[in-house]
């Protein structure tokens, strides 16, 4: 037991000298006002707080009275030497330190810079040095703690990426593209039937129904559109005005129409059956104006930024004709031109790039698949059919984007 | 008709002092009233008014048009007479609305001075615009059943050609915040069928024509609706999308007894229908600010109003509902009441 006891003052004993001696190796050092540039004052001041209270987190140092520091800045002038290295030595050795922290608080274009550097006093160099940028008032007490473990060679709270940094790169940016563009299409899976359902056939049924699996068609004029929405991280969404136009030129098209056709001067009907049709130049003249929505993923590789989403937008389309109507000039039944402005619907798949050329200015290149719905009306009194088609078109289009922070 | 015209009016007048004691006798105490809370009440006594004025002047319209008809004035100057009624009707209420927006803000000068904040901004606002519009998937049904039970006759046409009788005109007042706006608004519409051959596909009939005269119906709306708008990224101007529904009160007037019967009366409104139906459009739109008070605002709308009615004679009488698909197109200037 006696034996025991003597072990136990020794283990003591042991255990207090090396924690004296681990005592008196932490070094003494000055944590300096951190030097103000842009930014207020009392703000510098609150920072220089919370580095002073980090540092004495870590248990590392040991810290210069505030008060002691002031009387012996003030009893040098080391306000008037300013931050020289000379000042700083003189100050660090009169305090006797070890070591003197100082550094910069400020502020660059509304980006917010802390910047502290260690001086060792015996040599006059800066042995550690540490920087946070573009953090908020709010994450001030982060970026401190973030800067002291950097200087201790520690990785810092948050890793890589800090809150302020998630912020940033989540807030919404506001864009403008004004775009145009050609584009190649055709009409597709045409289907033309009459208005009128109770014919020999039987009713309900229509009394002629024709389809054309595919019309030729071109642009009539550049599509010219706007693009007006927001962007984040990785997800954007505009809404976008947009105008295309199509016109058929001159064609032999295959169609199917077959039927009867209803001839009002006998009252009577007689049969149909077509299987080709020679479409004149401009036939079919197509318009959608379209309002529309645009969602898309994209991400960034410097100044380039590549995307892919998807649309889609309501349409007011008009289809105008120097006939009354392709079922009606398929049986060839004379009437009032064509001329008709209805609702349909576009969806497209957008695949773009857009490349940075400044600040706010961006250039924006898309290739699009877009397929255009027309359901109208055509012909005239006897024979007015319901038509409807698909244009599809392939769309390259080149824009000007304006970003709006 | 005319009893259902008699009876809705008589209840509008006897509600309309009910609804404004008891909202006036609130505007008394100002003590507690923040600014929402007096905008509340002016939106109760601005729906009355609204509802009140608008739609009395509204049916006194149907009644000099129809008067006008039958005296085998034209129709154009039918128009005129019900134009005429119904602008004083909505100018009227547009009016008291502004008085009331007086009162609103000297209940906010005498009420908590501590809310500095603008949003949400309060604003009356008043439009006009023009439309392309067409009547779609017209039907008609006999109201004499046949022998299987069925209706006699169906009739049903894709499409009628239609003009406009006038621009349309209507005012509304919202709230503006940060993402969204709701509006409630009052407008007139008013379109005429043009002269044209009408084809009609008919069972047990089969194919047949009408050739319609000029005006043959003269289609009038009056529409109470909610607009809800959402605040698309500002670029000098505010662009906007939205949606919306409406009340409609529908009137058709014809000398005719309906499209199922072309005999023309000489001396008497032979198609007078006034029915409720409702209606929904899509608008997308900008609104440029003129100044702290003013703004300006152009839309482009597609709207959907439903008509169901009755028209014909005896055994003729026949239940007809369309679509009225309209493209409009809207200039209107707002005033901001805070």
């Amino acid at each position: 037991m006696k034996c025991n006891t003597k072990g136990l003052y020794i283990l003591i004993l042991i255990s207090g000298l090396y924690l004296y001696g681990q005592n008196n190796s932490i070094p003494t050092i000055a944590v300096l006002n951190l030097e103000n540039q842009d930014l207020s004052i009392g703000e510098a001041a609150v920072m220089t707080e919370i580095l002073r209270d980090e540092l004495l987190k870590t248990q590392a140092y040991k810290i210069v009275e505030k008060q002691r520091l002031n009387e012996v800045m003030a009893e040098i002038g080391f306000q008037q030497m300013g931050f020289t290295s000379e000042g700083v030595l003189r100050l660090g050795k009169i305090l006797n330190v070890d070591k003197i922290f100082l550094g910069t608080l400020g502020e660059i274009q509304k980006v917010r810079f802390l910047t502290v550097r260690i001086v060792d006093v015996e040599t006059g160099e800066v042995i550690a040095s540490a920087t946070e940028k573009g953090f908020t008032v709010q994450h001030a007490e982060l970026a401190v703690t973030r800067v002291v473990y950097k200087l201790q060679g520690l990785p810092p709270p948050g890793g890589i990426s800090p809150p302020w940094l998630k912020e940033i790169s989540s807030e919404r940016t506001k864009y403008l593209i004004g775009f145009t563009g050609w584009n190649a299409g055709n009409i597709l899976d045409f289907h033309a039937k009459s208005a009128f359902k109770n014919g020999p056939a039987g009713s309900g049924i229509p009394i002629w129904e024709g389809t054309a699996p595919e019309i030729e068609s071109k642009a009539s004029f550049p599509n010219f559109g706007l693009r007006l929405g927001y962007q984040r991280e990785s997800l954007g969404a505009d809404f976008e005005i947009s105008l295309l136009s199509h016109r058929t030129p001159a064609q032999m098209v295959f169609a199917d129409i077959k039927g009867h056709q209803y001839i009002p001067e006998i009252d009577n009907y007689y049969a149909v059956s077509v299987d080709e049709l020679d479409f004149p130049d401009n036939f079919l003249r197509v318009y959608s104006l379209g309002f529309g929505g645009n969602f898309y993923f994209h991400s960034s590789f410097g100044t380039v930024r590549p995307y892919a989403g998807f649309g889609v937008s309501l349409l007011m389309n008009m289809v105008k004709s120097d006939y009354p109507g392709p079922g009606n000039f398929g049986i060839g039944i004379e009437g009032e031109n064509l001329n008709s402005t209805s609702l349909g619907w576009e969806f497209h798949i957008p695949i773009g790039l857009q490349v940075n050329i400044s600040s706010t200015k961006f250039l924006y290149f898309e290739f699009r698949i877009a397929q255009n719905l027309f359901d109208y009306i055509s012909g005239d009194v006897f024979q007015e059919e319901e038509d409807k088609f698909t244009l599809q078109t392939f769309q390259f289009l080149i824009g000007f984007g304006r970003i709006f922070k | 008709m005319a009893t259902n015209k008699i009876l809705t009016m008589v209840i509008l007048v006897s509600l309309h002092p009910v609804f404004s004691q008891s909202t006036s006798s609130n505007t008394t105490s100002t003590d507690t009233l923040t600014r929402q809370k007096a905008f509340s009440l002016i939106i109760k006594n601005t729906l009355i008014n609204q509802a009140y004025l608008s739609t009395y002047f509204f049916m006194a319209g149907n009644s000099f048009q129809g008067r006008a008809l039958s005296l085998g004035k034209s129709p154009t100057e039918a128009t005129i007479q019900w134009v005429s009624a119904s602008v004083v009707g909505l100018g009227l209420s547009y009016f008291t609305t502004k008085t009331l927006s007086q009162e609103y803000e000297d209940i906010l000068s005498s009420g908590d001075r501590n809310e500095i904040s603008n949003e949400p901004r309060y604003y009356q606002y008043i439009y006009t615009g023009g439309s392309i519009a067409n009547i779609t998937d017209f039907k008609a049904e006999s109201m004499t059943a046949g022998s299987d039970g069925n209706p006699l006759w169906i009739a049903t046409t894709p499409k009628v050609k239609t003009s406009l009788s006038f621009p349309s005109l209507g005012y509304g007042f919202g709230v503006s915040g940060k993402r969204l706006v709701r509006e409630f608004e009052t407008s007139l519409v008013s379109h005429y069928t043009v002269e044209q051959d009408v084809s009609y596909d008919a069972i047990p009939i089969p194919i047949g024509t009408i050739a319609l005269p000029d005006r043959f119906f003269l289609i009038n709306s009056l529409t109470m609706g909610v607009n809800v708008n959402y605040w698309l990224p500002e670029i000098g101007v505010k662009p906007y999308i939205g949606l919306g529904g409406r009340m409609l009160i529908n009137s058709i007037q014809s000398q005719y007894p309906g499209p199922g019967d072309l005999t023309q009366s000489k001396g008497d409104l032979e198609l007078d229908s006034i029915t409720l139906n409702w209606g929904f459009h899509a608008s997308v739109g900008v609104r440029s600010t003129l100044s702290n008070k003013r703004f300006l605002y152009a839309e482009f709308r597609p709207l959907r109003h439903y008509f169901d009615y009755e028209s014909g004679k005896a055994t003729g009488k026949e239940k007809d509902q369309f679509t009225f698909e309209i493209f409009e197109f809207r200039l209107g200037m707002g005033f901001y009441y805070n």
